[in-house]
């Protein structure tokens, strides 16, 4: 009897410590094709994962990245979703902005910003908010050259997300940052859209959010660099093959007005 | 220019408030003089007042709502005076305090409001009492300005040869009310009881009111925590019985020396939970960090709840959902008090077209609007207006739109080429313009504006607008970036 409650002790923390595992943790999926690329199948829960631009003109393109990652968060959970923001360079290109979060699929009503005074500030902050189990995500946009932020900071962070099995997110702008014990690491830079056109004239015009996405740091996963594109309609990420694509451009709809055959814009 | 306020050792030289400076250095060439300073003095009297707080909630500055300058205190120590051992200890302590301030105070205790005004002012100079009923033997020998009368009626008095406040008693009141008006009769009643009249307080009326005092100053944060735990646990013991829950509470710190701190904090739903109230003041306070200041020590501390509202009868669901409401709450009141109401938003959609315009911020200690479900239907309104599935607002708005250099084809198309922050962008995207006509009902001269969505080399997406039309605005129309694309 002895030793097979032994046995069951030892298999238990067997699986305890198997975390890095495939099955070991809760994950946010971020979209069927982007599944694969990350271990478990999404964004682990309960860990910290770091976001960057890869230049202070792709401030935009990582807050997009990151909008993706929060309507992932809020479409997996019901729970609100803490911002901090910074609004201090390197985090001056505009703040967060009500019908552009709507636009892009988030729920403005379960989003919640807050507006700390200094780093130190901000990291205490989403510690509080990892702590209280009221959010489904915390987000905190810290410069990574920032002297609050060490490995004490962000080791801080990650036991109070794990403990409470809340997913935190640090935008850390476009420095290369200090050292971090966070579990992924992405710099997130602009990307080329597909061209949409609706006339026969050559105008080409912005279609979805795309990113050129790479994976610096993976736990338990493989680094890699991909295109992703956003579906605010499905609010989920897709990956978009780097092998020139076929330009499936939408057709015309083809109405008839009186013999005449007019072109409409085609709406989403 | 003419004296305003005399020290007693000039009075005693022979100086008195209005006479000439000249006269008065005449009879006392010593005498120093000081400008007056009623700004100063207002807000000295102020500070006073707070600070009688301690002894009870009802203080008023006297004369409290006439033309003149206050230059006194009123306090109802009605039900107060039991807690500092009698209404002698209460005076002699109140008396004891003000002198360790340095300032020479006129006090009395008496049943009305107008007794007491006179038995200090025109009374003997030590600090009397009038026990209730002898208001009349009291004031029979003072002199009837002590009555509170306007200087027409004091002369009116004198010139009749009514001297003293005993004059009057007994004596027919038509010939008085004709000749001087009901004035006279009314404050001689007020004083002697007959009438009554309230003080009203210089501070909202607050229900809900615990404090503690301490023989020994508390000096350190840790100690006046505890007391805020001990406060809030009494505070909340009587809100539960009564139903209600506390919105927004008050702390006062008296120290030893006599200046008083006050911090508020608010909630943003009804709560009557101690440890959250008193987690509330330990964010002030540890916010305040070196700041905060408790000099030779604290050695009262009063908690008022400043607003309340009743608990809603929902309490706590069996499901989780509950609970988790319930610990946002918490969060935001706790940051709101640490860093400040400003600081933890939400955000509200406005109607507007305008798009600075069309979304606020708004405090998150406000909860969840009404107008905040309009968001819905703003989504709703504007999908359909997307073509190929690029996004018609922006993630983030400048704040102020900053102006940029535009390169175009041709003047009323869209941008090239552009230049921001330094660094030049070439436009191989573009949709627009999307225009957006002034607020006429505004006013001001607001100009159109043609927004174009932008895409350059790179994939960086920008929200750039003209100002203005090129047919109406004579000095052409300047270009402006006014957000950034996701």
């Amino acid at each position: 009897m002895d030793r097979r409650a032994l046995i069951a002790d030892l298999k238990s923390q067997i699986a305890g410590s198997g975390t890095e595992g495939a099955s070991g943790f809760g994950v946010i999926p971020l979209g069927m094709q982007v599944a694969d690329l990350l271990p478990g199948g999404g964004l682990r829960k309960g860990a910290l994962h770091e976001v960057a631009a890869a230049a202070y003109r792709d401030m935009g393109a990582a807050t997009g990245f990151l909008a993706a990652l929060t309507a992932c968060a809020m479409k997996a959970s019901s729970r609100p979703v803490l911002w901090c923001e910074a609004r201090r360079p390197p985090f001056d290109m505009g703040q967060l902005y009500g019908p552009g979060i709507a636009a892009f699929g988030l729920d403005p009503v379960r989003l919640l910003i807050a507006v700390p005074p200094s780093d130190g500030d901000c990291l205490w902050i989403m510690e509080e908010a990892l702590r209280s189990r009221a959010f489904s995500l915390v987000i905190g946009e810290i410069d990574g050259r920032s002297a609050a932020l060490g490995l004490s900071a962000t080791r801080r962070l990650q036991l109070a997300a794990e403990e409470t099995n809340t997913l935190a997110l640090l935008f850390t702008a476009h420095a290369k940052g200090n050292a971090s014990v966070a579990v992924t690491r992405w710099h997130v830079g602009g990307a080329e859209s597909r061209n949409v056109l609706y006339t026969d004239e050559i105008e080409m015009l912005p279609g979805r959010p795309r990113w050129d996405v790479s994976l610096a740091r993976c736990r338990g996963g493989q680094p890699g660099r991909w295109q992703m594109e956003w579906s605010a309609e499905e609010s989920e990420l897709s990956l978009v093959s780097l092998v020139e694509e076929v330009q499936a451009v939408p057709l015309p709809v083809l109405r008839e007005v009186e013999d005449k055959i007019v072109f409409l814009r085609q709406t989403a | 220019m003419r004296l305003t306020a005399c020290d007693v050792r000039a009075l005693d030289a022979g100086a008195e408030p209005g006479q000439l400076v000249p006269d008065a250095m005449a009879l006392c060439p010593e005498l120093e003089l000081h400008a007056s300073d009623r700004e100063a003095d207002r807000k000295a009297l102020e500070r006073l007042s707070v600070w009688c707080g301690r002894y009870t909630p009802w203080v008023a500055a006297d004369p409290a709502g006439l033309g003149e300058e206050p230059d006194g205190l009123l306090l109802d120590i009605t039900g107060c005076a039991h807690l500092f051992g009698g209404e002698a200890k209460l005076l002699s302590l109140l008396c004891g305090r003000l002198e360790g301030f340095g300032l020479t105070a006129r006090c009395a205790i008496a049943s009305t409001p107008g007794a007491a005004w006179a038995c200090a002012r025109y009374g003997c100079e030590a600090p009397c009492i009038v026990p209730p009923g002898k208001e009349a033997e009291a004031l029979r020998s003072l002199p009837v300005a002590a009555l509170r009368l306007g200087g027409e009626e004091i002369d009116g008095l004198v010139r009749l040869g009514l001297k003293r406040v005993g004059d009057l008693y007994g004596k027919p009141r038509a010939p008085l009310v004709a000749r001087f008006g009901a004035n006279i009769a009314r404050r001689l009643d007020e004083a002697l009881g007959f009438e009554p009249e309230p003080i009203s307080p210089n501070l909202p009326h607050i229900p809900y009111r615990t404090s503690l005092a301490f023989t020994e100053g508390l000096t350190r944060q840790a100690h006046i925590e505890e007391a805020i735990k001990r406060l809030a646990a009494d505070l909340c013991e009587v809100l539960e019985q009564e139903r209600k829950g506390a919105r927004r509470i008050e702390l006062q710190l008296f120290r030893v020396d006599g200046e008083v701190t006050r911090l508020f904090a608010g909630t943003s739903f009804a709560t009557h939970e101690a440890s959250h109230l008193a987690g509330l003041f330990h964010e002030k306070l540890g916010f305040l960090g070196d700041d905060f200041d408790p000099g030779f020590g604290i050695e009262a501390i009063t908690l008022a709840c400043l607003a309340v509202d009743p608990l809603s009868l929902e309490q706590g669901s069996f499901d989780k959902t509950g609970e988790q409401r319930f610990g946002l709450e918490q969060f935001v009141d706790r940051v709101s008090n640490r860093f400040g109401a400003d600081r933890v938003l939400r955000l509200e959609p406005r109607a507007s077209h305008i798009p600075e315009r069309g979304g606020a911020a708004v405090s998150a200690l406000r909860g969840i609007s009404p107008a905040m479900r309009g968001w819905k239907t703003y989504m709703g309104e504007h999908r359909a207006a997307v073509l190929g599935g690029s996004l018609p607002r922006p993630l983030r708005l400048l704040p102020v739109a900053e102006p940029v250099d535009v390169v175009a084809e041709v003047p009323e198309g869209p941008p090239r080429i552009f230049h921001w922050r330094k660094i030049a962008h070439r436009v191989l995207r573009a949709e627009g313009p999307e225009r957006v006509s002034p607020e006429w009902w505004r006013g001001g001269n607001q100009r159109t504006r043609d927004y174009y969505r932008v895409e350059d080399a790179e994939g960086r997406r920008f929200w750039l607008y003209r100002d203005g039309l090129y047919h109406r605005d004579n000095d052409g129309p300047r270009w402006f970036l006014h957000g950034v694309f996701e």
